[in-house]
């Protein structure tokens, strides 16, 4: 059986890397970190509940400003960058959420908001996360942060996931 | 002209969808929630509508049912847009009417193309 603090940081980070190649962006993960004391202050930190039995918390990701230039978009119709971060934060959990199945953990998610950096520091003071995540893109690192509680003991490998990943289209 | 009613909060996903049905030839209506979302229904004649599920005041999978209470809704297609691959959530959306479930991010040409072969 996977042990499951590496089975988690294996499906956030690949859930990561996958969500920004979509987007054009490639990332390449650093090493993890288990405190907060290196993580840069970014402008924009999209953020998102989650709650379930042995799984509860906030997640976090975080995007520096120059990365933002690197998304592939339609030059006519350009993205409000928070709106963007505040959408990739919802994609992202939701990955993390399909790949968990597998784990049979399973929870329900909160709305996707955008924090100010000042807001994010705040939360960072009260609480250690759980997990800090970092990932290297061509304009500076785009951080991803666990927060709340995590019971290995929830985790039950299967080695069945969902029918449908991402991209797919089911027809009724 | 074929006319397409998308529900999504995020001003990005709506940006991305209407670029390309537009491209495609569709005209399409926008709106930020299933409250304005099922405003619209009623306001305009649509061939096609796409709904986000995790949506602020009401969500897509509440919008869709409330939507298909209404005899005029019973046969307009419904496609759900969403990030979950949920089994239950799934067969929710089609027991409540849709004709299909997409997950996040979905492939632009794969969309118009379905959207296309249900608008008929």
């Amino acid at each position: 059986m996977p042990d499951t603090s590496s089975a988690l940081d294996t499906i956030i980070q690949s859930s990561t890397v996958d969500l920004f190649h979509s987007c054009g962006i490639a990332l390449a993960p650093l090493p993890r970190k288990r405190d907060a004391e290196q993580i840069p202050r970014y402008e924009l930190t999209g953020t998102i509940s989650f709650s379930g039995r042995g799984f509860t918390g906030t997640l976090t990701l975080s995007v520096p400003q120059a990365a933002f230039s690197l998304i592939r978009q339609d030059p006519h119709r350009p993205f409000r960058d928070w709106d963007w971060v505040r959408e990739l934060t919802n994609q992202l959990l939701g990955r993390i959420k399909n790949r968990l199945t597998q784990f049979q953990v399973s929870f329900n998610a909160g709305l996707p908001s955008v924090m100010s950096s000042e807001v994010f520091d705040r939360q960072r003071n009260r609480a250690e996360p759980v997990a800090v995540y970092r990932f290297r893109t061509l304009r500076g690192e785009i951080i991803v942060t666990l927060n709340g509680t995590i019971d290995p003991a929830v985790f039950v490998y299967s080695g069945t996931g969902n029918l449908a990943t991402e991209g797919d289209i089911i027809l009724f | 002209m074929k006319k397409i009613l998308i529900v999504d909060d995020s001003e990005t996903i709506r940006q991305q969808l209407a670029a390309a049905l537009e491209r495609a030839g569709f005209d399409v209506v926008e709106a930020i929630d299933g409250i304005e979302g099922l405003e619209q229904a009623q306001e305009h004649q649509f061939d096609l509508a796409i709904l986000d599920v995790n949506m602020p005041r009401l969500n897509g999978l509440e919008m869709l049912e409330r939507l298909k209470l209404d005899p005029k809704f019973t046969k307009l297609p419904v496609l759900m847009l969403t990030t979950e691959a949920q089994q239950s959530m799934i067969e929710r959306a089609k027991k409540a009417g849709a004709r299909g479930w997409m997950i996040k991010p979905v492939k632009m040409d794969l969309l118009v193309g379905t959207v296309s072969k249900l608008v008929g």
